[in-house]
């Protein structure tokens, strides 16, 4: 499918999370699994070994376990901003359901799109609209053009001709200047 | 006509009707037998508004006692059916084929609101006192619970304005007062709280009478969450509180577009009058395009030749008052590359002044009222 019509959106980030301070957007997670099924057998697994320390971790997480004989096991999750998502863990070993687990937990809960660019703002451009004035010096509605002195190349630093001139009266001068010679290692 | 509905753990619920005009108790206790004939006893009975009392005046309640399960209350009943289910809860039955298109979101509806109550607070990285916050869900409207979180939500409001003001009174010490309260009563409006608030899961604990919410009742619950979080801890956790959740809703905003100002060239004069400082000059800096659909004027403000603040626009007029509303950008310290707002770490120790108050627009302008009409 052409990236044209595919679902886009704008990186974003829900309610400013993490300037102020961090708050998990991970609010629930249902796990619901069969007590003696096989698909299930990953899901108990984890619900016996790893479960408890990821509430310990994560207080904020609510976590519901919902039995339900003879289904194959699945994750539902909720976030913050309203949206649920859910993932079949069938036949998942106990190991791969920390890690989505962990996935969803470290989400913002928005829904994965291609995003146009890989950073946003919302303020693009700090000096404005552009307009025919922007940077533009107002001496110039009263100069006459071409002008020689605006047309003057203006180099940031000085040229290597100007340093040699520059090393050259010195020599003349008498000694050569601490400056000029550092000037000279720097090349 | 009334109906019952159960099964609620299950993906086939059963669902009944009761028959018009005979909804007594007996017709309804006769109909959940033969449901409970095919499923077992129930953990769990809720009970809608008309039903309950019915049932109750014939001692439903005892029923529920010799079977062994536990009656659900209204408010109890509502924060349930409000999560996901809100469309089948008012409507029970008629909307079934919606219900079945929505069996996976309906396997997540049972909820535990102690835990729900116990995370909210733990997830925001604060410690609450569980009868307060308990409190602070709770509305006026409803019926089921004795005290309200009226009392909360105007500790809370009262804190988190005080607090805004003294915060912005701090970041922007040239606004004048009326910008400050202007602001303050945008990000204390229903609708920054109660967008605040339902993103932080707020709505999902509220106990309130009609769903869906009102942003009213949502920011009022905020506000009593802030009121709470005073009172179990201390004000200044609150005011961090607000200061990360609240006012960093700032951010990105243009303060310009909140505090509308009328007439910004009449206030820019005023301001330098009551200044006792030079004229202020207009000038047309540029222009280009002018007789065309892209024409752009430049107009800057000179105060005895030096350039006050310029501005741009398609015609004379709305570049001049661009250029006021630059120049008193200026005055106010309102400039576009001023420094971020100190959040985070930046936040934590401010040492805000309360009591201090900025200029306010009768101290620094000659005629006020130039703005305000």
């Amino acid at each position: 499918m052409p990236s044209r019509v595919t679902p886009s959106s704008y990186l974003r980030n829900v309610l400013q999370n993490g300037v102020g301070r961090y708050v998990c957007q991970l609010q629930r997670v249902t796990l619901s699994f069969c007590k003696s099924t096989n698909p299930s057998r990953g899901a108990r697994d984890f619900i016996e070994n790893h479960l408890l320390e990821f509430t310990r971790n994560n207080p904020g997480v609510v976590i519901y376990l919902d039995p339900k004989r003879h289904h194959s096991p699945k994750l539902c999750v909720e976030y913050l901003n309203g949206r649920t998502e859910t993932m079949s863990i069938d036949r998942y070993p106990a190991e791969d359901i920390c890690q989505w687990l962990d996935h969803f937990r470290t989400r913002s809960g928005v829904q994965i799109n291609r995003l146009r660019k890989n950073w946003h703002t919302d303020t693009p451009s700090i000096q404005g609209t552009w307009t025919p004035a922007t940077n533009r010096p107002t001496s110039w509605n009263v100069t006459e053009f071409p002008c020689q002195e605006i047309s003057r190349r203006l180099p940031d630093k000085e040229t290597a001709t100007e340093r040699i001139l520059s090393a050259a009266k010195a020599l003349r001068e008498g000694s050569p200047t601490n400056a000029a010679i550092g000037k000279e290692t720097e090349l | 006509m009334g109906s019952i509905t159960a099964g609620i753990y299950s993906k086939y619920p059963e669902y009944c009707k009761l028959p018009k005009g005979d909804s007594s108790s007996e017709t309804t206790i006769a109909e959940l037998e033969t449901i409970f004939g095919r499923f077992g006893i129930p953990v769990e009975v809720f009970v809608r508004d008309v039903l309950e009392r019915r049932l109750q005046c014939l001692g439903f309640v005892l029923y529920g006692d010799q079977n062994g399960f536990v009656k659900c209350t209204e408010g109890e009943l509502k924060y349930h059916l409000n999560l996901k289910f809100r469309d089948f809860s008012s409507q029970t039955g008629y909307e079934f084929h919606q219900y079945d298109k929505h069996c996976a979101q309906f396997e997540c509806l049972c909820r535990n609101y102690d835990s729900e109550i116990y995370s909210f607070g733990k997830r925001l990285g604060e410690e609450f006192n569980e009868n307060l916050l308990r409190t602070a869900f709770v509305d006026r409207s409803d019926v089921e619970s004795a005290d309200s979180n009226e009392e909360l939500a105007s500790t809370g409001s009262k804190l988190a304005v005080t607090y805004i003001k003294a915060y912005l009174r701090h970041a922007y010490p040239g606004l004048p007062e009326e910008g400050i309260s202007t602001i303050t009563e945008h990000l204390m409006s229903d609708q920054v709280l109660s967008y605040v608030a339902s993103n932080l899961g707020v709505p999902d604990l509220i106990k309130a009478e009609n769903w869906p919410f009102s942003e009213e009742v949502i920011a009022n619950s905020f506000k009593a969450v802030i009121g709470a979080l005073a009172e179990s801890q201390n004000v200044s956790r609150a005011e961090l509180f607000v200061q990360d959740l609240v006012l960093t809703q700032l951010i990105g905003r243009d303060l310009f577009e909140l505090w509308d100002i009328v007439n910004p060239v009449g206030l820019i004069q005023s301001i330098f009058n009551k200044q006792g400082r030079g004229e202020l000059e207009p000038r047309l800096l540029w222009e280009a395009g002018s007789d065309t659909v892209v024409s752009s004027y430049m107009v800057g403000f000179y105060e005895n030749k030096k350039l006050i603040g310029k501005g741009f626009g398609e015609s004379v007029p709305i570049a001049e008052e661009m250029a006021a509303r630059d120049a008193l950008r200026n005055v106010f310290g309102l400039k576009l590359n001023r420094p971020a707002l100190p959040f985070g770490k930046e936040g934590r120790n401010l040492n805000l002044d309360l009591t201090k108050l900025n200029a306010s627009m009768a101290q620094i302008s000659s005629s006020p009222q130039q703005q305000l009409n």
